[in-house]
């Protein structure tokens, strides 16, 4: 078989080997693109919700707690301290395809909360943690207490929850909560409250529960007035005992509400 | 005369750029141009050849294409480029150099320019 | 020629076979196989036997494995892995992303630019008169890595025809598009306006976010409020409108302001655009 034409050279190895690479990189961007720009640890995804929230301010990260698994997503709810301006949560997923990093899908999937910090000493607010109330059981609901209390290694914290008469629920009697946490995280103390389960979900409780959850969202924190007796938010105490069992500190403050 | 192998190891480099500086040539060409300008002396072994000038081609001294050859059929072509012809001076000066100092040495004479 | 061809060939093969990385091995077997051809017939043109010249050749050629070891010297396989390694890169990389666009299912539905305030009255009927006004205000500012800017601003007067009680007789609003733009793709919309964001019109009238408000009358109130509407790669917009404006302000400036960051765009009522 006779080849009348010269064959042109095929480029260098080098050069196809840097065209390849080049490719890959391209390709990979675009995957890392459609997935929806996934942040590489749930701080990094912090960092991107605040950019989008605004504020040029970026949060310390005082606790940085799972969960619930979520359609096989971790999660993790990440209390937040802005120095003496502001504190607040942030719940995000590992949501992206092939769950490879977290807040993918330009954060639509998760969820900044913020509330200024009050002047009392601590700051009291309630999250209804993430995923929102997604009616698996053993729901929870956190409460952060902020404080500026070194010395302590726990923490009670007491409300009590009356319901406006507006409200109109036949049991409306005020309902007392008393709480106990341990020291788990620097500059925060966390206590859970389960919620009302399934067959008390008609009572006042969860009525007045919700709402103090809502106290965070700055569109649902209207209800308050409504909700609650004197039109106010609730007002929290917060027994702080240090390491030989002494009280060292007591504070009332009310529960924050979101800051706008 | 037959000539030792061991002194035509070190001259294989020069012989072949000196071979291709004046044209491009494919392998057997260079080995039957050897043998003619030599008088049959240089019978470098065949396979050796190609070893010297894949290393030249990667060292950018030669280029290599694909082209027809006289007798019809499509040969692999060398031909010097212009890192080679800097090369083969340079190993020309050395050979003289060399060759000089061994004559200079043998012939028991001083070297010339003394 | 066929028997010559094989032992040539196996004497290319065997010489070949010491070059580590294959896919370099046939080139160089080809032109040491064409070397023996020529050589070959140049003997047989000198008039030696096929048989001969056969034996002639293989023996200039020299031992096949030591020629072999001289080209795997030159002919390193680093680069050969190197390039195999790359292209896998590449496939793998376009494997995955099939994967990832097939699970997410590429949605593009939120993309491009909708045409904006689709769905409210432009024409004057016989209980209310309707004048829009298209403003052009030339303001930017940036916050936060956002560069914020009004696209589109429409003044919307309207006037009813017979008068009112417990109402005032017109009716005053301006509704735009705000545009935040973002150099990086993976920024994400600045969602976070929409709560703080706020207006002051010359008059010193407030215009609070709707959703600083504790509650909302019937009545039309002084407020801003928005939507996100459609994004590009690096651009978002949001459809927003400052309602039951003071008839006497000559400006209104939309602000946002808290931990930070900050910007104002400044609206000029006075000047005339075109007429809808």
């Amino acid at each position: 078989m006779k080849r009348i034409h010269v064959k042109p050279k095929p480029l260098p190895r080098i050069a196809r080997i840097a065209l390849c690479v080049l490719a890959a990189a391209v390709l990979l961007f675009v995957v890392y693109a459609v997935s929806g720009y996934p942040a590489f640890s749930p701080e990094q995804a912090l960092r991107r919700a605040e950019r989008r929230a605004l504020i040029s301010m970026h949060g310390e990260v005082l606790a940085c707690e799972p969960q619930m698994l979520y359609n096989g997503n971790a999660t993790r709810l990440l209390a937040v301290e802005y120095g003496d301006v502001a504190a607040g949560f942030y719940g995000v997923s590992q949501n992206g395809p092939l769950r490879l990093g977290w807040g993918a899908g330009s954060g639509s999937g998760d969820s900044l909360y913020l509330f200024p910090k009050s002047a009392d000493g601590v700051t009291v607010a309630a999250c209804p943690g993430y995923p929102r109330y997604m009616g698996f059981p053993e729901e929870t609901l956190v409460i952060a207490a902020f404080d500026d209390v070194p010395e302590a290694v726990r923490a009670e914290l007491s409300f009590t929850l009356a319901p406006s008469a507006s409200l109109g629920y036949p049991d409306a009697a005020p309902i007392s909560y008393a709480l106990s946490a341990e020291r788990e995280h620097e500059g925060v103390f966390l206590f859970s409250l389960a919620t009302p389960e399934e067959a008390d979900k008609q009572s006042s409780a969860n009525y007045l529960l919700e709402p103090l959850a809502e106290c965070v969202d700055p569109w649902s924190a209207q209800i308050i007035p409504g909700t609650f007796a004197d039109g106010a938010p609730p007002v929290a105490t917060v027994v702080f005992y240090d390491a030989s069992g002494n009280a060292v500190a007591t504070i009332e403050t009310a529960f924050a509400r979101a800051l706008v | 005369m037959q000539i030792d192998k061991s002194l035509m190891a070190g001259s294989t480099t020069l012989l072949v750029l000196s071979l291709l500086s004046d044209g491009e040539k494919y392998g057997y060409q260079m080995i039957a141009e050897l043998a003619r300008r030599s008088d049959g002396t240089f019978q470098l072994r065949e396979g050796t050849l190609y070893p010297i000038l894949h290393a030249l081609e990667k060292d950018g001294r030669v280029k290599s294409f694909r082209r027809e050859a006289e007798n019809g059929r499509e040969r692999k072509y060398y031909r010097i480029t212009p890192a080679g012809l800097e090369l083969l001076q340079d190993k020309t000066e050395e050979w003289r150099f060399f060759s000089e100092k061994v004559n200079a040495v043998v012939q028991g004479c001083a070297p010339v320019g003394a | 020629m066929k028997s010559n061809r094989l032992a040539f060939q196996s004497w290319c093969s065997r010489a070949a076979a010491h070059i580590r990385f294959k896919a370099d091995r046939p080139d160089v077997e080809q032109e040491l196989l064409e070397h023996m051809e020529d050589h070959f017939d140049a003997l047989v043109q000198e008039g030696l036997t096929a048989q001969e010249a056969e034996r002639q050749t293989l023996a200039a050629m020299g031992d096949a494995d030591e020629t072999g070891a001289a080209l795997a010297k030159v002919h390193k396989p680093y680069l050969g892995w190197l390039y195999v390694a790359a292209k896998w890169l590449v496939a793998l990389s376009a494997v995955l992303l099939l994967m990832v666009s097939c699970s997410t299912g590429m949605d593009f539905s939120g993309y491009g630019f909708p045409e904006p305030f689709q769905g409210l009255a432009t024409e004057s009927d016989e209980t209310y008169r309707r004048e829009i006004t298209y403003l052009y205000p030339n303001c930017t500012d940036k916050c936060n890595g956002y560069t914020f800017s009004l696209p589109v601003v429409t003044h919307r007067r309207g006037t009813w025809v017979e008068k009112q009680e417990n109402m005032p007789q017109t009716y005053e609003a301006v509704y735009f598009v705000l545009e935040a733009a973002h150099p990086l793709p993976w920024a994400g919309s600045p969602d976070g306006l929409r709560e703080s964001i706020y207006a002051v019109d010359s008059e010193g009238n407030l215009y609070p976010s709707r959703c600083q408000k504790v509650s909302h009358s019937d009545y039309e109130e002084r407020e801003v409020c928005g939507n996100p509407v459609g994004r590009t790669l690096l651009r978002y917009r949001f459809q927003m409108w400052i309602s039951t404006l003071d008839p006497d302000a000559e400006w209104v400036e939309l602000r946002y302001g808290r931990m930070g960051c900050s910007f104002a765009l400044r609206i000029d009522l006075t000047e005339g655009g075109d007429a809808a």
